[in-house]
């Protein structure tokens, strides 16, 4: 579903993604881990073509993400790591929004914003303009934006943001259903309990280059470490 | 001193992103001061002007009147400011959770907004000065200097008090804000044109509001977090959704849509119908008021209402039509992830904003442009010919803030997507050249001949149409190549 060969992505001198080649398989969740600027937001943004890669190529579901973005966006769902709404909208407003700039019939959009609306609990909030939203509310809005339209591939970076544990096991337990469905979870995070909870593959990233691709066993047993968050230690260095 | 802090920290970070768009765009500086330079010489030769021609009988400009013009242009300038600066941006919580006086903060915004705006004035002033020492005939006394900074600083401390007052949350508590500030507006009203003040007494007048503003500065600090959690935090059901606007395409119909949502609760709509109104009301007040320019050489005479109806129009078409198109890509980056995350290509996005703020125009005509000449009795060709060339004003100042709006978008959450001053300026007056393009050549040719002149007019808003169209084109390919 997701796919780099030789992906570099530069800002001015500093090489933020060195050709990195990766492949994410339909139905998997796969996670990223890295230290803060290591790359992962910059190798997603590459994937829902929000950044134009500077060398290689990246594809989704086959597609080059520089020779038909439409198409590759239609295919996806996004959650950035900071989601900023359009704040003077209702919930219920952005989802229509985004319904009908995806192309879906107005009824078939409202049956697919309540069903999400009630998976995210959202219920309650949708009739309220957005600058009102906690941190958390905000978060599970963009997670509800991201998937209300059943897409066949979601870009996740740090979804967990601002959620509360309750929500977490739900999200959880939601891209388990996603992935066994045969959708396809490409997530960032830095809480290694949840990239091993919920990853089937993960790969570490440092400064810009993957150092570990794996099985999260794998991944441990390259790095000879107990368990992931020694392995991840082992991988980057503790600076 | 922890307003100083504030201060301080505000000054480097506004020179500082200043700075940068200064690097990239160097010879954008240099226009800067030779256009900055050239309107302070036109100002003072078109005082010069109406020193030596006079003007009509019954309209009474004294310096009294400058002054307070002065001080109620800076009113509504520090009011922008101050919401852009320490009203609505979400970082102010760092300084509101420290062990510091709310007044301390208040007072560090408002010397940020005072340092930019003060050091423009004393530049343009600085300018007049050696213009007057090189021959332009303008008496230039050290009170109207003097009066013009004091009515700068009253201004925007006042502006400043206004912009939280009105912030606050219940309309209620807005409105007593704002009618408790009333009395000292009155006072400046009054004591400066009303009283027709001399100079001297207006340095006595300004000292003395400028004191009272600056009191309101601080005062108004006791009210600044309740005015910047009603920005920042609101908790609003607008009830049932309503379109504003249909169309055929159902994708351009949800974004145009958005943006008349937006405009409409952000009150963005309220204040441009306010302004047009405000600019409107003027024109037709200055008419009830100078009636026939008598008074004036026919010459003149003949032009005086033209000239103050272009004028008009200039006014709002800058701030109502090309500001919001400079402000569309800005104000969107932190949320630029939404759109170009969806299967919506960029043009369809960009022809939203600008279709939003096509519908301005309408506005601008019926509330500017045609009242007075219904009003003045002008005849029909004279009226027809007023709406078709303020419509194609109207519509190149659209194209060049759109276009000049993606070319350059500034992304300071702190300016709510809006050039810094000097793109601005330079933009204003880039607008001014445009408008008057547009407007004189079908002038020149209606002088002719009549007809001719009313086709030429259409003409220039076909071409002017053209434009927006081209404008909306390129903003969209910008909008495409900008990282998310």
């Amino acid at each position: 579903m997701f796919r780099a060969e030789h992906l570099t992505k530069r800002y001015a001198d500093v090489v933020a993604v060195d050709r990195v080649d990766l492949e994410v398989r339909p139905g998997e969740i796969f996670g990223l881990l890295g230290s803060n600027g290591a790359g992962k937001t910059t190798m997603m943004k590459v994937f829902t073509t929000l950044l134009r890669s500077d060398g290689g190529r990246a594809y989704v579901g086959g597609v080059e993400v520089r020779q038909d973005p439409l198409k590759v966006r239609a295919s996806l769902g996004y959650v950035p790591e900071n989601p900023s709404l359009y704040e003077k909208l209702t919930g219920a407003e952005f989802l229509g929004l985004l319904a009908t700039l995806r192309g879906l019939p107005a009824d078939r959009g409202e049956r697919m914003i309540e069903a999400t609306a009630r998976r995210f609990r959202l219920d309650r909030e949708l009739e309220l303009e957005m600058d009102a939203y906690s941190r958390g509310m905000r978060q599970k809005m963009a997670l509800a934006a991201a998937t209300f339209h059943e897409p066949r591939g979601l870009v996740l970076d740090e979804p967990t943001n601002g959620l509360d544990p309750r929500f977490t096991k739900i999200l959880k337990e939601y891209l388990r259903e996603f992935a066994a469905h045969g959708g396809t979870v490409l997530l960032s995070t830095h809480i290694t309990d949840i990239a091993e909870q919920v990853c089937d593959r993960v790969a570490v990233i440092h400064e810009g280059r993957l150092v570990a691709l794996g099985t999260v066993p794998e991944v441990q047993e390259a790095a000879r470490a107990a368990n992931l968050e020694d392995a991840f230690i082992a991988l980057v260095g503790d600076a | 001193m922890s307003f100083y802090a504030v201060y301080a920290a505000d000054v480097v970070d506004a020179f500082r992103a200043l700075s940068v768009r200064v690097r990239r765009r160097r010879s954008g500086v240099l226009w800067f001061a030779l256009l900055f330079a050239g309107s302070v010489w036109i100002a003072l030769k078109l005082v010069e002007l109406t020193l030596t021609v006079g003007l009509p009988a019954n309209l009474q400009v004294t310096t009294g009147t400058l002054l307070f013009a002065a001080f109620f242009g800076m009113l509504a300038k520090g009011a922008v400011d101050a919401y852009h600066r320490a009203i609505h941006p979400e970082s102010l919580v760092f300084l509101l959770v420290q062990p510091v006086s709310r007044g301390a903060i208040a007072f560090g915004k408002f010397l940020t907004i005072l340092w930019f705006n003060l050091a423009f004035v004393a530049a343009a002033l600085a300018l007049a000065v050696a213009f007057v020492a090189s021959g332009i005939r303008v008496p230039l006394p050290w009170e109207f200097a003097a009066s013009l900074v004091l009515a700068v600083v009253s201004g925007l401390a006042s502006g400043f008090a206004l912009a939280v007052l009105g912030s606050l949350s219940t309309w209620r508590r807005k409105l007593a804000g704002l009618a408790s500030y009333a009395p000292v507006i009155g006072f400046g009203y009054a004591s400066l044109v009303a009283a027709n003040a001399t100079l001297r007494d207006s340095v006595l007048v300004l000292a003395a509001l400028t004191a009272v503003s600056l009191a309101a500065v601080i005062a108004s600090a006791r009210f600044l977090v309740e005015a910047w959690n009603n920005q920042t935090a609101g908790r609003r059901r607008p009830g049932k959704p309503r379109h504003y606007v249909r169309l055929a395409d159902a994708k351009l119909e949800a974004l145009v849509d958005l943006e008349l949502k937006t405009m409409v609760r952000k009150r963005q709509l309220l204040l441009t119908f306010g302004t047009i109104l405000v600019v409107g009301l003027a024109l037709l007040g200055t008419y009830g008021v100078v009636g026939h320019p008598a008074g004036l050489p026919p010459s003149v005479a003949g032009v005086f209402y033209p000239f103050i109806l272009a004028a008009a129009v200039y006014v709002a078409a800058a701030t109502q039509l090309t500001v919001p198109g400079l402000a569309a890509l800005g104000k969107e980056l932190d949320r630029l992830w939404i759109l170009r995350s969806l299967p919506v290509p960029g043009r369809t996005a960009y022809a939203a904003k600008t279709i939003a703020i096509l519908l301005i125009v309408p506005v601008v005509i019926l509330g500017v442009a045609l009242p007075l000449p219904l009003f003045a009795g002008f005849p029909l060709a004279v009226t027809a010919f007023v709406v078709l060339v303020s419509s194609a004003a109207c519509l190149a100042l659209v194209a060049l803030g759109v276009y000049a709006g993606a070319r350059n978008p500034n992304f300071d959450p702190n300016t709510g997507g809006l050039p810094d001053s000097i793109a601005m300026y330079n933009l204003f007056l880039v607008a001014l050249v445009v408008a008057f393009v547009v407007v004189a050549i079908p002038a020149q040719v209606y002088q002719y001949d009549f007809v001719l002149g009313i086709l030429a007019a259409i003409l220039a808003a076909d071409l002017a149409a053209a434009l927006v169209v081209f404008a909306t084109k390129r903003a969209a390919r910008r909008y495409d190549a900008i990282a998310a």
